[in-house]
Order: structure tokens, then C-alpha cells, then sequence
């Protein structure tokens, strides 16, 4: 018997409370009822007890004293651990043509939709707005996207549309979305040359697959498994003239059920327009 | 009918015992053998085969979750019977769960393997550290046989997510055994 078949059979051994727990916990409402981590309490808890004893430290002269020089001393690891404020970056209002085409497009398409979310296993609806391009004469389509203007903004630079958060920290990795089209191409060609290209910077590149909604391919990659390790989604989908709009997410790891989920509600929105 | 009342059917030794067991577990064993065997046929055989193996345990058995006693069995019965099945051709679904499960594996040395109890017990007490949710979606991808769509399904979260977690507890689990010093 091979080894991993032996631990196969093994896992018969299971404690059969912990069974009782996995068949009993059949949707995602029990789902949620658990933690979802006991890493996060520890920290926390630990946290709170530093945070306590250094209090008490700082109510003595050489306590004080010890504290600043420590603080002086341990100043950047302070900063990256406890960041002080959140950045906000104000992208400014979009270019009076963008502004037009938007107009434009919310004419022929619903000008906002309510859409249920769902972030770690808790319902949220959130208003989407209708963003996005009218056909042109470089390009015969356009596209409509509805973005969740609660939490992200939209804009237009050099071709490219981007989905970006309204507040991010600058310590944080980078989470934004792009929009933009390849002309004379097939999405499978893109998708092709996309996933070699991914695999250069990302050290798990999965299968091209095929998605129903929006229709079209779909890659997924990550380069590890921190919680700060870079993930990327795109997606390939033919606008039936013989272009193709590639959408790329980017995040990071433990942003997948936050940005990641909300960037895959936007994505399931996209449509070509003729 | 509560499980206590059931036991006491098949103590009676009760024909009754074994419907009222099919009423109340046969989709679990079912869902299990299913997911293991993905034949129909095959599946209703195990859970055939089931009630009877629970049949001539039980007495003297006396199982103290029966849930968990009734899908041990028909987990290892489907378990048996792929081997059977498979021995040229192998299926792939099920073949994706013993290659993850390679990952857990310690790197093998000359040292004897250890016995069945030994690494029984290490995992159950590398899964008490676990937070329930990981251990529940690890319990439901390997001892369930879920796969990761169906589970991401189940408890709405992305199937990237999902896989991710998986794929993090299984290189705990590798790590965890060779801290233990745990052969296969």
C-alpha cells in the first residue's frame, strides 16, 4: 500500500467528536457560528497583555525613560506593526469625456443595481453603479461594469480602467483592478500568453479554465501563501468583433475573502456592449 | 429515532434497527461512499454492505456516537472497494485526494514506520489545534471525500479560498508529523 493510501485509511481514526462536528456543520450559516481562526485570539490576546504591561511600565520616571528609549529604538517595527492613519487618495473627478461616456452608457443600461455580497460566509448589499465605455471608433464595442462606489473608485488613464479602493494604507500590498482591451487577438492567445507571463512572477499558476459568467477564460495565480503574498484573477472575454477585454484583480492573500470576493462580484457584472 | 434507542434496536437484535439506521444515516453514507466510489451501483453496494457489518457489531459493540461509528465503516468499505476497482485504472477524483494528501507526508528515511495508533493519535491531536472551521473543511475534503467546488459551495466562500486553507493545512499537518518524529 502506498503511503499516502495508508494515511488515507488512517484518517479513519478521527476523533469522532471532530466527526460529529464536520457532518453536522452542513451550510454555511453553522459554517459561520465557528471561529474561523485561533491565531488571530492569540495575538490579540497578546497584544493586549503587552499593551497592559507597558502602561504600567510607563508610570514610573525610569519607566518612562526606558519606554522612550526603547520606542527610539524599535521606531520602524512600531510603525509597520501599529500603522498610525490610513491614506487617502483622492483620484480625482473623471476627465470630461469619461464623464460623457459614462453619461452615455448609463443611458442604455440600468444606472445602478443592489447586490448581495457575500464575505466570509455575511450577506451584504451594496449599491453598484453602471461604469464604462460606449462603442468607438478605435474599438467596435464597449463594456459596462458596475463597481461598488461604497468602497472603490473608477477611472481612465491611457486606455486602461482601473477599480480602486476609496481608502488604502500605504504599508499595505497593493489591491486594485484593470480593464483593458487587446485588439486582433483571441482570448485563448491572450489567456496563453498571459499565464507564461504570470508564471515568471508567480510560483503557482493554475490551469486556464472556462468561465460561464462572465463567458470567457479565466487564469488564477498566487506566489505563496503569507498573508501578504501577491494574488492575481484575470479573465478573457471576446467581444465577437476579434478583440478581447482582459479584467486582472490584484490583492493579496488575506485580502481574498474582502477585495478579492468584491472584485469577483464586480467581474460577474462586465458586458460587452455593441 | 434518538441513537440510543437505535442501539437498543440492533441489542434487540430488531429488524427495525437497521431502517430506522438507513432513515437517520443512510444519506451520510451514501453522500461519503458516493464521493469515494462516484458509481451509484457501487455506492448502494458499500451501504448495503454497511448495515450488515453494523448489524453483526453491534451487539457486543456499543458505539458511543453512532453517526461517526456508521461512517467509519462505509468510509472504509468504499475505501476497500476502490482499491478492487482501481487497480489498473485509476479514478480521478479520488485519485486528486490521495495525491494532496501526499503533500502531508514526511520525508521518508530508513527509520521504521510508525504504528497505526501512533499516527491515529498524533492527528487527532494535530486537528485539536486547528480552528474549527479549518478542521471542518479538512474533515469534509478527506474524510468526506468533498471536493473543493462542492465544499465552497456549501459554506459560500471562494474555491480559491478554500484551497488555499486545504493547501495550508496540509503543509501544517507534514510539518506537525515531522516534529513528531511520525513515519508512514
Amino acid at each position: 500500500m502506498k503511503r499516502e493510501e495508508r494515511l488515507v485509511f488512517l484518517l479513519d481514526g478521527i476523533a469522532d467528536e471532530f466527526l460529529v462536528q464536520a457532518f453536522e456543520t452542513d451550510n454555511a450559516e453553522k459554517f459561520r457560528q465557528y471561529s474561523g481562526t485561533n491565531r488571530r485570539q492569540s495575538i490579540l490576546r497578546i497584544v493586549l497583555a503587552t499593551a497592559a504591561c507597558l502602561c504600567l511600565i510607563l508610570l514610573t520616571p525610569p519607566g518612562k525613560v526606558a519606554a522612550m528609549n526603547l520606542y527610539k529604538g524599535v521606531q520602524t517595527w512600531f510603525e509597520m506593526l501599529i500603522p498610525a492613519q490610513k491614506t487617502s487618495v483622492n483620484l480625482g473627478k473623471a476627465t470630461d469625456s469619461l464623464q460623457e461616456q459614462l453619461e452615455t452608457v448609463v443611458g442604455r443600461v440600468a444606472e445602478s443595481v443592489e447586490i448581495t455580497v457575500w464575505l466570509e460566509g455575511f450577506p451584504e448589499t451594496v449599491e453598484h453603479s453602471a461604469y464604462g465605455v460606449m462603442p468607438g471608433d478605435k474599438y467596435k464595442t464597449g463594456f459596462v461594469l458596475y463597481v461598488d462606489t461604497e468602497h472603490y473608485v473608477f477611472s481612465e488613464e491611457d486606455g486602461i480602467y482601473t477599480v480602486r479602493p476609496q481608502e488604502f494604507a500605504d504599508w499595505m500590498p497593493p489591491c486594485y483592478m484593470e480593464i483593458r482591451q487587446l485588439a486582433d487577438i483571441t482570448g485563448e492567445e491572450a489567456a496563453e500568453a498571459a499565464s507564461l507571463q504570470l508564471s515568471e512572477s508567480y510560483g503557482d499558476v493554475w490551469e486556464i479554465q472556462e468561465t460561464e459568467v462572465p463567458r470567457g477564460l479565466y487564469i488564477y495565480a498566487h506566489d505563496g501563501l503569507d498573508w501578504d503574498a501577491p494574488v492575481v484573477e484575470m479573465w478573457f472575454i471576446e467581444d465577437g468583433m476579434g478583440n478581447v477585454y482582459v479584467i486582472s484583480s490584484h490583492y493579496f492573500m488575506e485580502a481574498t475573502e474582502g477585495h478579492g470576493t468584491r472584485f469577483d462580484v464586480m467581474v460577474s457584472t462586465f458586458e460587452v456592449l455593441h | 429515532m434518538e441513537d440510543e434507542k437505535i442501539i437498543d434496536l440492533f441489542f434487540c437484535r430488531s429488524e427495525q434497527a437497521v431502517s430506522e439506521l438507513s432513515n437517520k444515516y443512510g444519506r451520510l453514507c451514501s453522500h461519503i461512499a458516493i464521493r469515494i466510489l462516484s458509481n451509484k451501483e457501487d455506492a448502494e453496494e458499500c451501504e448495503n454492505d454497511t448495515w450488515l457489518r453494523v448489524w453483526n457489531s453491534i451487539p457486543p459493540t456499543r458505539p458511543q456516537i453512532l453517526s461517526a461509528y456508521v461512517a467509519k465503516i462505509v468510509r472504509n468499505l468504499a475505501l476497500s472497494r476502490l482499491q478492487y476497482n482501481t487497480r489498473k485504472k485509476r479514478h480521478a477524483p479520488i485519485e486528486l485526494l490521495f495525491s494532496e494528501l501526499e503533500e502531508c507526508l514526511p520525508d521518508s528515511t530508513n527509520v521504521e514506520a510508525a504504528a497505526d495508533d501512533t499516527i491515529q493519535q498524533s492527528i487527532n491531536d494535530f486537528l485539536n489545534h486547528l480552528d474549527d472551521q479549518t478542521r471542518i473543511l479538512f474533515i469534509r475534503r478527506y474524510f468526506c471525500a468533498e471536493n473543493v467546488r462542492e465544499l465552497a459551495q456549501r459554506f459560500s466562500l471562494k474555491e480559491s479560498s478554500v484551497s488555499t486553507k486545504l493547501n495550508r493545512v496540509r503543509q501544517q499537518l507534514k510539518k506537525y508529523l515531522e516534529q513528531e518524529g511520525i513515519v508512514l
